[in-house]
């Protein structure tokens, strides 16, 4: 029985192999990318024998092979997959890029293009660089990540705008932020400051509404030959964001289903606060809010037990104990109700006040993505959650995204697809009014100016914040500071968006080789914004304001693209875009803002006595609330490429633009541009070897234009309807010539780019990626700030030239080269220098100011010959001889006339990212370093100044100091003056350019060690994927020429989003993130 | 191919049709008048007039709820009324520090004056074209007694491409200002088509408004009086012959704030900063050489004291080298015996008078309940009844008369001690005592009638304190010598000017007088005296016909007094 079983059974095999071998099958299926984009033109070969086919528009292939035969799939750019054919007839296949070869890249206005032929250089993350993150923001994401592009956060607080400038600035008053384009269409992604910077920039950049999770692919196009077809919008680069919503155009027939699901923690990163000494001048203690006071560990002369307020020793511990400094508040009605406090013996000793504000924060994101179809329709839906507690109290930004994206191909040649958006984001936080080391300057309260320079002696976490009827309440007699607490407690931003964003695509084929496209974008959001607080707060409104304000901003974007790609011969290829576009911008916002606030507590306008439709914070000529803004712009452009065989290509592009927000005489602009790409090792074969194994060399020259804001041509008057009221209580209204001269001649900013590179591979293991640019704007619009003699404060003209030049690095170094389950070791990273220059002003402009500005304080110009955004400020006064002068008192005198005291603009930043793997591991980092670029630090200045942070660790506190220089009457100085007059006068409160620090940073922004589950354990799961990882964002930097108790992060400015950088008005500090994360596919 | 180019020609022109039916707002590039104004076409000349009404105010005091500090709170800083950060001259201001009166002065009130003249003209409103031009020169002589040379001919020319106006000399546009001043006087007595609907400061009254140009014309001339002497004598003496000058405190030419808090705020700009409730500004330490003055410099306190001050505590004992730093410090040996020092002696039943030295440049410490405060005059603070309440704290805004306060820019009083000088040093007609006399009695008068709502009656001086402390002034006047005479003509100018900076300023350089002001805090050597001042960085940094001054020693053209006259 047996052996006839086993016969029968060997019979039966043989059958089958005989039949297998022999049954030739058609063997069909669809290639896609690694999106799930079909790829047209993919070679499949069964190996050893000559037959073989390409994939047809759809992605789609059909061969006759036998089972057991193996089929090849390449495309150039993609790593060659062999599949051998099993019993089923349908091989779908998905190809992964070979990054280290040519790639597909994604070019202006969503056309795919192989890398090669392109002239010019564009860069591609896809979405494993992306997701998975601890930052919400996908600005932040990018940081580090992209040659040639800079990002910068506002300030520590989560869900603050991030200034991004992509190949250096190119206007000096116009934006200089990157045109977005998701899924095809443009994307707003404004900062709508309701304030002055100098009042606090809480309010979120709008690409904060991006998931960065449900991001298929990031292309950025810097160079103007890139982005000639997005018109003056891209002439600060582009950032094309294509969504997994719209990587569906071919059919996935498997429904996937992945859930992306991180956990996330951050500590804020503090200064290291010495413990020595405690709060006073000139180790005299007193209540102050510096801390140059007496020694902690010494109670003899001059020490703290001359202070009047102490009252012995405290017998356990040895410490001072000094009266409460609640007997010493200036109005008693602030501690009534605080008589225990008050009667609480206070200990003279360090208090890790600062420490215990700030919290843990925690940020949680969930990301779930849906993707199936059918023969001819594809879908992809996604919704992704993201809550971020920041380490500030009161800080949090929540946000829901929910999308869904689909296409079908109907049989009449038409191809219809969208995507849909939806995404709302919360926001709050306490105001972060500028600082300048004491309290905020202007009008609105700070969380951090207050707080960072603390004195040591403050018992800042159990001293009372608030007084029972609910005034801030603080130590000092005049409560004259509010309370940090309090401010948390009391006053906040808000930023509730509602936004919708989505594209529409119905394309035509015409024939097998062209179709037509329409294509319509609508972006509209509304935001309400609020800023609060409660009465009886020490800065701003005393008597409580609450301010809201709805704004919505909408863009209308209408296209119709013809796209054709024909082989003209077998050497020549023929690639041509023409289109018509318009885009409406419309932005609209109205509100109300209240002061005198009834009942404590309740911030409503029902609440408050009296109520306005200007906002307090803002200058008087430009405080209306409501606002209107509409513009619009049409355009016409067109691209041809031509590919001669495979290494020589042409592209030639122009795009004329008409804008309404110039008269028509000068509202038309035509910007062309060329590129050409050359590949020697496809020209010449025989240079091409193991040392060279491909090399491209490319020129590209583009143009662009920037049209001004909206109605900046005419003249307006303004109306003041309530000027003042008298005491009879008439309404004194006014009316008066606007402070802007209107400029009817106003002509559009005229940009150009030429650009040079060369993408090579070396050795089979090192790709190396070159660009070198440079770029002039000519005709700056500028605003130009006139003596008001001129009957006006600032007028706009086409006045002045920059330049930028540049050289951009990219490279990717496999040392040790993948193979399966083995171990390997890649190393990438990149390299960036740029230098902005301004070459040319208005005759009789000496500078221009970028920002707003603060007397006394230091600030960003463009002066000509300067690199742009120099900064200027005052200095120490010095003679002929140039030796520095110093005044009776033994202080430097000042040179109030503004000089430049340095360049933000770092001279060239590195990243570096190491990657290892092994088996299902993968252990990688991202380390940064920052070369140059100068900041005018108050942090800095008012941590070692007021002497919480040992300067010189330690300083003598208790010497004299003779200043170098010398007196005015040009002798050697000798005016001894003491530390704290060091610390204090001069150095906090001395000349600028004492607060200067250079701005080298090394940086350890990313490390990630993430495990995938094999195929073979995730075999008997229902999971297609698995993969964990654990990270950490920021772990580690180090600002080289800041003093390193400081803790200083370099990366922040106060300015926000804009042309200003390296200014620090206390930003507060910077957090450490980590955490875990985990991703699953069904 | 034909047939490809068909279709595209038809979409192309089906989108059209679709963006014309649909959305022909998405490609209207007409856009361009701005949403956000009104066209200047619509302008109302009445309107015109309250700004330049309004803006007048602040360019002589300021503006609230910002830094912007008024004409005449510079000018009281450097004269030692209120206290200025120093340590020296150079750093009393920064250029920045004047922007905004620059700004005031030129793209609001002269480009609103240059807008509403040409349409008032038509209109056949004389008056509103001679208030204008009154207010212009006052202006313009202010920023020459400040500045030196300042653009004029060459303003507000923005319109036409001028963006560089070159500066004109001082003595061209205190001509100029004369003329504009004889102009505006022949404009008031035309037969007007419409009045103005509104006038803040004198109600429409037209005479007061020829008063006001004439004690104008006396101020320029008495200013001149280095310059061309006899000029000066001849124009004085036929203002006074004349009679049509601001002698009557129904005359004064003053701007009235209100107690309206918000929407907006209009209440006294110093009381704002002081009373706002969330402690007073650090820009307002009294200086203590002024307090002295008032307290201290007769054998009784002036009458005027307790409306000028208010003192948070009776005395210094809460002053330590956390409040007060000075007084734990010496005097420093280059001030004189009679200099005060760090605090206000009580010689005359007032203590705790908190100020602070000349030019003193400490920090600010914790002292906003110690500081002495505004009181009832010019501000509409509290009146100082012996009550040493904390009137810093969040109840202040509840103070006084709630900031519905005064600027005092030409008052009767002014225009005695103006007169009483130019009969002292030029022999204009008239008795220099009589005048001074009737300056001082004029100003406590005004000073009594404006508080006397708020003043506790033991407090109020009575007719015989009053009649004492002059006759001890004018006794003190009758014996000195002439130069003592000066010296107390122009001390009791300064007590009058209280809340006015820019008449002490020039008369300080103009008559070198009071003579023994407190030193410098901080250094034996300050520096020269600010004879002018920095032009404004608006200025110098965007006008390539002005260039900065190398330093603040640079004498106005009228002020011929010697290098040193004044520190």
């Amino acid at each position: 029985m047996k052996t006839k079983f086993t016969m029968i059974l060997t019979l039966f095999m043989a059958l089958i192999v005989q039949t297998t071998f022999a049954q030739e099958k058609t063997v069909s299926g669809i290639v896609s990318d690694e999106n799930g984009l079909p790829l047209i033109g993919t070679t499949v070969l069964i190996v050893g024998s000559s037959s073989g086919t390409t994939t047809d528009f759809d992605g789609r292939y059909a061969i006759k092979a036998k089972t057991g035969d193996v089929l090849s799939y390449s495309y150039v750019g993609y790593s060659t997959q062999n599949i051998t054919v099993g019993a089923s007839n349908t091989i779908d296949t998905s190809l992964q890029p070979d990054n280290t070869l040519d790639e597909v890249v994604v070019t202006a206005q969503g056309i795919k293009r192989e890398k090669k032929s392109l002239g010019y250089a564009v860069t591609t993350l896809k979405s494993e660089k992306i997701e998975q993150k601890s930052e919400g923001d996908i600005a932040r994401v990018l940081n580090g990540k992209i040659a040639g592009v800079n990002i910068t956060s506002s300030n520590g607080l989560s869900g603050s705008s991030t200034n991004i400038i992509i190949r250096g600035y190119s206007s000096v008053t116009q934006s200089n932020q990157p045109l977005f384009i998701v899924d095809g269409v443009p994307f707003d992604s404004g900062t709508n400051g309701q304030s002055n910077f100098l009042d606090g920039s809480t309010e979120s950049s709008r690409f904060l509404d991006l998931d960065p999770n449900s991001i298929a692919s990031v292309s950025v196009l810097k160079g103007l030959s890139a982005t000639v077809l997005y018109g003056s919008r891209g002439g600060n680069g582009v950032i094309l964001i294509t969504t997994k919503n719209s990587g569906t155009k071919n059919s996935v027939k498997k429904t996937e289903v992945s859930i992306n699901q991180s956990l996330f923690l951050s500590n804020a990163i503090l200064p290291k606060y010495q413990d020595n000494y405690g709060g006073g001048f000139h180790q005299g203690f007193g209540f102050f809010f510096s801390n140059w006071g007496p020694r902690f560990d010494r109670t003899d002369d001059d020490g703290i037990g001359n202070a009047a307020q102490y009252t012995g020793n405290d017998s356990s511990n040895g410490n001072a104990i000094l009266s409460h400094p609640f007997n010493y508040i200036g109005d008693q009605t602030l501690v009534s109700g605080f008589d225990d406090v008050r009667n609480q013996p206070y200990e003279y000793k360090p208090y890790n006040g600062v420490e215990e504000f700030f919290r843990t924060g925690v940020v949680k994101s969930t990301s779930i993505n849906i993707k199936g179809g059918s023969d001819k329709t594809s879908f992809n839906a996604n919704y992704g959650r993201l809550e971020d507690e920041g380490i500030t109290p009161g800080n949090k930004l929540s946000r829901n995204t929910f999308s869904i994206g689909g296409s079908s191909v109907l049989s009449n040649k038409f191809t219809v697809s969208g995507v849909f958006n939806f995404s709302r984001t919360k926001y709050i936080s306490p105001p972060n009014a500028a600082s300048f080391g004491s309290g905020t300057g202007f009008d609105g309260a700070g969380v951090f100016g207050d707080l960072l320079y603390t004195p040591r002696s403050v018992d800042l976490s159990n001293i009372p914040f608030q007084a029972l009827d609910g005034r801030s309440l603080y130590y000092r007699s005049g409560n004259d500071i509010q309370n940090p607490y309090w401010t948390v407690n009391n006053a906040f931003t808000t930023q509730n968006t509602d936004r919708f964003f989505g594209s529409t695509n119905l394309s035509y084929a015409l024939n097998d080789w062209s179709n037509i496209t329409y294509r319509l974008g609508l972006d509209s959001y509304t935001e309400l914004n609020s800023y609060g607080q409660n009465r009886g707060g020490v800065d701003g409104e005393v008597t409580g304001i609450f301010r809201t304000i709805s704004a919505r901003n909408t863009i209308w974007d209408h296209s119709v693209i013809w796209n054709a790609n024909k082989d003209l011969s077998d050497d020549l290829n023929l690639q041509v875009i023409a289109g018509i576009n318009s885009r409406r911008d419309t932005y609209e916002q109205d509100g109300i803002e209240s002061t005198g606030q009834l009942v404590f507590g309740t911030l409503k306008h029902f609440n408050f006595t009296t109520s306005s439709s200007k906002n307090s914070f803002r200058n008087a000529d430009d405080n209306d609330i409501a606002f209107n803004s509409e513009s619009n712009q049409v355009g016409i452009y067109a691209s041809i490429g031509l590919g001669y065989k495979d290494y020589l290509f042409l592209n030639l592009a122009a795009r004329n633009d008409w804008y309404s927000t110039l008269e028509t005489e000068n509202n038309s602009i035509l910007y062309p541009g060329a590129s050409v790409s050359f590949i020697p090792t496809s020209f010449a074969e025989s240079i091409k070897g193991d040392v060279l194994n491909y090399l491209k060399i490319r020129a590209g020259y583009g143009t662009s234009a920037k049209a001004p804001l909206a109605f900046n041509t005419r003249n307006v008057l303004g109306i003041n309807a309530r000027d003042l009221v008298t005491t009879d209580g008439t309404v004194v209204s006014s009316n008066s010539v606007s402070n802007t001269l209107g400029n009817p001649d106003l002509k559009p900013e005229k940009i150009s780019e030429i650009e040079f590179g060369i993408d090579s591979r070396l050795f089979n293991r090192l790709t190396l990626n070159l660009s070198v640019y440079e770029k002039t704007t000519q005709n700056l619009i500028t605003n130009r700030t006139l003596d008001n003699a001129t009957g006006f404060n600032s007028t706009l003209v086409n006045i002045g030239e920059m330049q930028s030049k540049g050289l951009e690095i990219e490279y990717d170094l496999n040392i040790i080269k993948p193979v399966e389950n083995g171990f390997s070791f890649n190393l990438s990273g990149n390299f960036n220098a740029n230098e902005t220059t301004v070459t040319e002003l208005a005759e009789g402009t000496d500078n221009i100011i970028l920002t707003s500005s603060v007397i006394g304080e230091a600030a960003n110009y463009a002066v000509e010959g300067e690199a742009f955004g120099v900064l200027l400020g005052t200095t120490i006064l010095r003679n002929d001889q140039g030796e520095k002068v110093v005044g009776n008192n033994g202080q430097y005198l000042t040179n109030n006339t503004p000089t430049i005291i340095g360049d933000p603009n770092p001279d060239w930043t590195t990243s570096l990212i190491p990657n290892i793997s092994y088996k299902g591991f993968r252990l990688s980092a991202q380390l940064q370093y920052r070369h140059g670029g100068d900041i005018y630090s108050t942090t800095a200045a008012s941590l070692i100044g007021r002497g919480v942070v040992d300067a010189d660790d330690p300083i003598c506190r208790e010497c004299n100091y003779i200043l170098p220089g010398v007196k005015q009457d040009g002798t050697p100085n000798d005016i001894a003056i003491t530390a704290t007059n060091v610390g204090f006068q001069t150095y906090s409160g001395g000349p600028n350019e004492l607060s200067i620090f250079d701005g080298s940073t090394i940086r350890l922004q990313e490390v990630s060690l993430s495990y995938n589950f094999s195929n073979a354990v995730l075999s008997k799961t229902p999971f297609g994927s698995l993969s964990m990882s654990i990270s950490g964002n920021n772990l580690w930097y180090k600002a080289l020429n800041f003093h390193g108790d400081l803790n200083y992060d370099t990366n922040a400015s106060s300015t926000g989003v804009g042309n200003g950088q390296g200014i620090d008005f206390i930003t507060g500090p910077s957090a450490r993130r980590y955490g875990f994360s985990i991703k699953a596919t069904f | 191919m034909k047939h490809i180019f068909k279709t595209i020609i038809k979409t192309s022109i089906l989108f059209l049709a679709i963006l014309l039916f649909n959305g022909c707002e998405t490609t209207d590039l007409e856009v361009k008048d701005s949403p956000n104004g009104v066209k200047p076409s619509a302008a109302d000349t009445d309107l015109f007039l309250n700004a330049i009404q309004l803006r007048l105010a602040d360019f002589i005091t300021g503006l609230e709820g910002s830094g912007f500090k008024g004409m005449s709170e510079i000018g009281m800083e450097a004269v030692r009324m209120t206290h200025g950060f120093g340590p020296s001259y150079r750093e009393l201001n920064d250029p920045g520090d004047f922007n905004q009166v620059w700004g005031t002065a030129y793209s609001s009130i002269l480009a609103d004056i240059r807008s509403m003249t040409p349409i008032s003209i038509e209109n056949g409103q004389f008056t509103h074209v001679a208030i204008a031009q009154i207010i212009e020169s006052y202006v313009m002589m202010t920023l020459v007694d400040f500045f030196g040379d300042v653009p004029y001919t060459e303003a507000i020319y923005g319109t036409e491409g001028n963006f560089n106006p070159k500066a004109d000399s001082g003595a061209s546009i205190y001509e100029a200002v004369d003329l504009l001043l004889i102009d505006a006087i022949s404009n008031l007595n035309k037969e007007e088509f419409s009045s103005p609907k509104l006038d803040l400061y004198f109600n429409g009254n037209e005479n007061k408004w020829e008063k006001l140009a004439n004690t104008l014309r006396l101020k320029l001339h008495l200013q001149q009086k280095l310059v061309n002497q006899s000029t000066s004598v001849s124009i004085i003496n036929t203002l006074i012959n004349g009679n049509i000058l601001i002698l009557d405190s129904a005359d004064d030419f003053q701007f009235q704030y209100s107690a309206n808090s918000s929407a907006p705020d209009s209440r006294h700009p110093y009381f704002e900063k002081n009373f706002g409730g969330s402690g007073p500004s650090s820009g307002f330490y009294f200086s203590n050489y002024y307090m002295n003055l008032l307290a201290n410099n007769y054998s009784t306190a002036d009458p005027r004291t307790r409306y000028y001050f208010y003192r948070q505590v009776s005395n210094f004992s809460d002053a330590s080298v956390v409040t007060k730093e000075c007084s734990t410090q010496n005097k420093p040996s280059y001030y004189s015996a009679e200099d005060v020092f760090c605090t206000v002696p009580n010689t005359n039943g007032f203590d705790g008078f908190w100020g602070r030295d000349h030019l003193d440049n400490d920090g600010i410490p914790p002292d906003d309940q110690y500081r002495t405060l505004f009181g009832a005059y010019p501000v509409g603070g509290p009146f100082d009844d012996d009550s040493d309440r904390n009137v810093s704290g969040s109840d202040a805004p509840d103070e006084g008369f709630l900031g519905a306060g005064i600027s005092p820019i030409m008052l009767s009083s002014f225009t005695n001690f103006m007169l009483a000088e130019a009969a002292l040093t030029l022999g204009t007609t008239g008795s220099a005592g009589t005048y001074l006399e009737n300056g001082i009695r004029t100003s406590i008068s005004k000073t009594t009638n404006f508080g006397l709502d708020l003043a506790v009656a033991s407090f109020i001086p009575s007719p015989s304190y009053i009649d004492n402390y002059v006759a001890e002034v004018m006794t003190a006047y009758n014996m000195g010598s002439d130069n003592i005479k000066l010296k107390i003509i122009a001390e009791q100018y300064f007590i009058a000017l209280w809340g006015n900076g820019i008449e002490a300023y020039n008369t300080y350089r103009r008559t070198g007088q009071p003579n023994d002001l407190q030193p410098a805090h901080d250094l034996s050597d300050p520096g020269v005296f600010v004879r002018s001042h920095w032009y404004p960085a608006a200025a110098a940094d965007n006008n390539k016909n002005i260039t900065q001054k190398s330093d603040v020693t640079t004498p106005i053209f009228w002020d011929k007094n010697p290098e040193g006259f004044v520190d």
